[in-house]
C-alpha cells in the first residue's frame, strides 16, 4: 500500500512537472522584439503581410531594386501610425533574406524574417518616406492605388500571432 | 574586353586570335584555325562590314571618350575619334576603375566616376562613387569624393546637378558649395541636365509600376513621363535641341527581349524605335553635338554588370534611322519602315560621351628653340 500510495505521488508529481514544462513551453507568442526593431527608424508596428502581388519578388541579378508590399497594422509601437491603418512599405532585395539583403546602397537593413510569404505578422522598424532613405530602382505592383509616401522598412522580424 | 582591339573586326574573332597567338603546337594551330573558321560562318551577328564613307564623316567629327576593360581587370578611361582611330588612354590606373566620363558643353573638361578596383562596374551604380573632374585630356584631375552621385553639367559648365537621397543639389564647381536643391521627383538614377539648363531626365520611379524615363523641369513640381511606364527603361540622354530624349527601352518583365535604343520627344507624346537588335541590348546612347550621329553600345548580356556583359560601341547616322541593327526577321516585321543596318563598330567600351572640341587631342611635344 505504502509502495502505490509512493508510485502514485511520484506520478503524479511527474505529470505536474510535465505540465508545468509544457506551460513553460507555450510562452507568449514570439514579439519580434529585439534591439534593433525597438530602436531603428522613427517608426515601429506589427503589421500583417497582407498580399505578395504576382511578380512583386523576383530574383534578377541584374537588378537590386526595392518592391512594394501591403501591411495591415495590428500595433503600433512607435510614431505615428494608426492601427488597422494600410500601409504600403518598400523592401530592398525581397528574395533575400532580411540579413543579407543590405549592401551599399541600402546600409542597415536587416531582421529575422528569412522568406516573405502572404498573411505572416511582421515586426517592422521604419522609415518614411522611402526617398528619403533609398534612391534605387522601385517596383510598385501597387502604383495608382495607393497616395502619399511609402515606407522604408529598415528592420523586418517575423512576429507570431 | 579589350580596349586595344581596332574597330571594325568581331570581337569573338578578335579574342580568339588572341588565345591562337600563344599557341605554338602547329596541330592545335590548325584545330584552332578551324574551330575560328567554323566560328566565324556559324556566328549569326557578324558586325557589318567598315563603311568607309560613314568612317570618312566621322573621322574629324570631334572626339568621343568611354570606359573599357585592360588586360589587368580594372577600367580605364580612352578617348578616340568616333571612327575608331587614334584611340589612347586617359587615365592609366591598376587601383581604381574610371566610368560614367562625360565632357563638359564646351568639351574642355571632363567629369567622370572613380571606383576601388574590386568594386564592381554597374550600369545602375557608377554614379555613387567618387566624382573627379579633370581637363578634357585627362590631365589635373581632382577628386571632389561621394558627396556627388549623378553628377551632371550645366550649359555653363560652371555649376553640376547632382542626385542625392534628399533632391537634386546644384553645386557652384569652384567652390563646391550646394546653391540651391530641387525634388527629385522619384528620380533615382543617370540624372541628365538639358543643354539649355531649363530640365532635368533621369531614370525615376513613381511614374508606373516600373522605373521609367522622367522629365523635370527647373521649377516644376511634378516629373512627367517621356518613355513607356510597363516596361524597365533606363540610361536617358539629351538631344542637342533639349527637345528630345534618347533612352534604353528595355524589356517587360517575364516577356524577354532585348533592350533597344529609342527617342522620344520631351513630353513623351512621340516615341520612335532609333536602333534594335535581336540578339544585343542597346544602351549608352549618346548624340553627336550636331545632331547628325547616334553614339550607342550593344551588350550580348543585358547590363547591370558591365564586366560580363561584352558590350562594344557603335555609330550610325540619325538619317540612316530607325534601323535594325542584324538580320532579325522578327524585329523586320515589328519594326517595318526601318533602314538595313548601316552602322560602324567601334570596338570594346561603355557609356561613351561626346564632344566636338579638340581640347581631348594629345598634347604636342614641347620643342627645344
Amino acid at each position: 500500500m505504502q509502495s502505490w500510495l509512493f508510485s502514485t505521488g511520484r506520478n503524479a508529481a511527474l505529470l505536474l512537472a510535465a505540465l508545468a514544462l509544457a506551460s513553460c513551453n507555450k510562452s507568449a507568442p514570439n514579439s519580434g522584439e529585439d534591439p534593433q526593431v525597438t530602436s531603428l527608424g522613427s517608426i515601429e508596428v506589427t503589421a500583417r503581410l497582407v498580399e505578395i502581388p504576382e511578380g512583386a519578388i523576383f530574383q534578377r541579378e541584374l537588378y537590386d531594386y526595392a518592391t512594394i508590399l501591403k501591411y495591415e497594422v495590428v500595433t503600433v509601437h512607435r510614431g505615428p501610425v494608426a492601427k488597422g491603418a494600410i500601409i504600403y512599405v518598400g523592401h530592398y532585395n525581397p528574395w533575400k533574406p532580411r540579413a543579407e539583403a543590405g549592401d551599399s546602397r541600402a546600409k542597415g537593413i536587416g531582421g529575422t524574417l528569412r522568406e516573405f510569404r502572404a498573411g505572416q505578422l511582421h515586426r517592422l522598424a521604419l522609415e518614411t518616406p522611402i526617398d528619403d532613405h533609398y534612391m534605387g530602382g522601385i517596383v510598385d505592383k501597387y502604383f495608382g492605388q495607393h497616395t502619399g509616401p511609402a515606407f522604408w522598412a529598415v528592420w523586418t522580424n517575423l512576429a507570431e500571432n | 574586353m579589350d580596349p586595344e582591339r581596332k574597330p571594325g573586326g568581331h570581337p569573338d574573332n578578335h579574342d580568339r586570335y588572341q588565345a591562337m597567338k600563344t599557341r605554338t603546337f602547329p596541330f592545335l594551330l590548325c584545330v584552332s584555325c578551324l574551330t575560328l573558321v567554323v566560328a566565324a560562318f556559324a556566328d549569326d551577328e557578324p558586325a557589318p562590314a567598315r563603311d568607309p564613307q560613314l568612317a570618312a564623316e566621322l573621322r574629324t567629327h570631334g572626339w568621343i571618350a568611354f570606359s573599357a576593360q585592360t588586360p589587368h581587370g580594372d577600367w580605364d578611361l580612352f578617348v578616340m575619334r568616333p571612327d575608331g582611330s587614334e584611340r589612347r588612354a586617359l587615365t592609366d590606373t591598376r587601383e581604381f576603375s574610371e566610368a560614367g566620363v562625360r565632357f563638359s558643353p564646351d568639351g574642355r573638361r571632363i567629369l567622370y566616376y572613380r571606383l576601388g578596383k574590386t568594386d564592381v562596374l554597374n550600369n545602375n551604380t557608377f554614379g555613387t562613387f567618387d566624382l573627379v573632374l579633370a581637363d578634357a585630356d585627362g590631365r589635373n584631375a581632382v577628386v571632389y569624393g561621394r558627396d556627388f552621385p549623378w553628377a551632371s553639367w550645366s550649359p555653363d559648365g560652371r555649376q553640376l546637378a547632382s542626385l542625392t537621397p534628399k533632391g537634386i543639389n546644384i553645386v557652384d564647381v569652384e567652390s563646391r558649395k550646394i546653391l540651391r536643391t530641387l525634388p527629385r521627383q522619384g528620380i533615382m538614377e543617370q540624372l541628365i541636365w538639358s543643354p539649355d539648363g531649363k530640365t532635368f531626365t533621369g531614370t525615376a520611379n513613381g511614374l508606373g509600376t516600373y522605373w521609367t524615363i522622367g522629365r523635370l523641369a527647373d521649377g516644376e513640381a511634378k516629373i512627367a513621363a517621356v518613355s513607356e511606364t510597363e516596361r524597365y527603361n533606363c540610361s536617358p540622354d539629351w538631344c542637342p535641341d533639349s527637345q528630345h530624349i534618347l533612352y534604353a527601352r528595355g524589356i517587360i518583365p517575364k516577356q524577354g527581349g532585348r533592350a533597344q535604343l529609342w527617342i522620344a520627344s520631351a513630353d513623351g507624346r512621340d516615341r520612335t524605335m532609333l536602333f534594335a537588335e535581336e540578339g544585343r541590348h542597346i544602351y549608352g546612347a549618346c548624340s553627336s553635338p550636331d545632331a547628325k550621329f547616334v553614339l550607342f553600345t550593344r551588350s550580348v548580356a543585358d547590363l547591370g554588370a558591365v564586366g560580363k556583359s561584352q558590350t562594344t560601341m557603335a555609330v550610325a547616322r540619325r538619317a540612316d534611322t530607325p534601323m535594325i541593327g542584324d538580320d532579325s526577321e522578327m524585329l523586320r516585321q515589328q519594326f517595318p519602315g526601318a533602314q538595313p543596318a548601316r552602322w560602324l563598330d567601334l570596338g570594346p567600351g561603355w557609356e561613351p560621351h561626346w564632344t566636338l572640341s579638340e581640347a581631348p587631342a594629345p598634347r604636342q611635344p614641347l620643342t627645344k628653340e
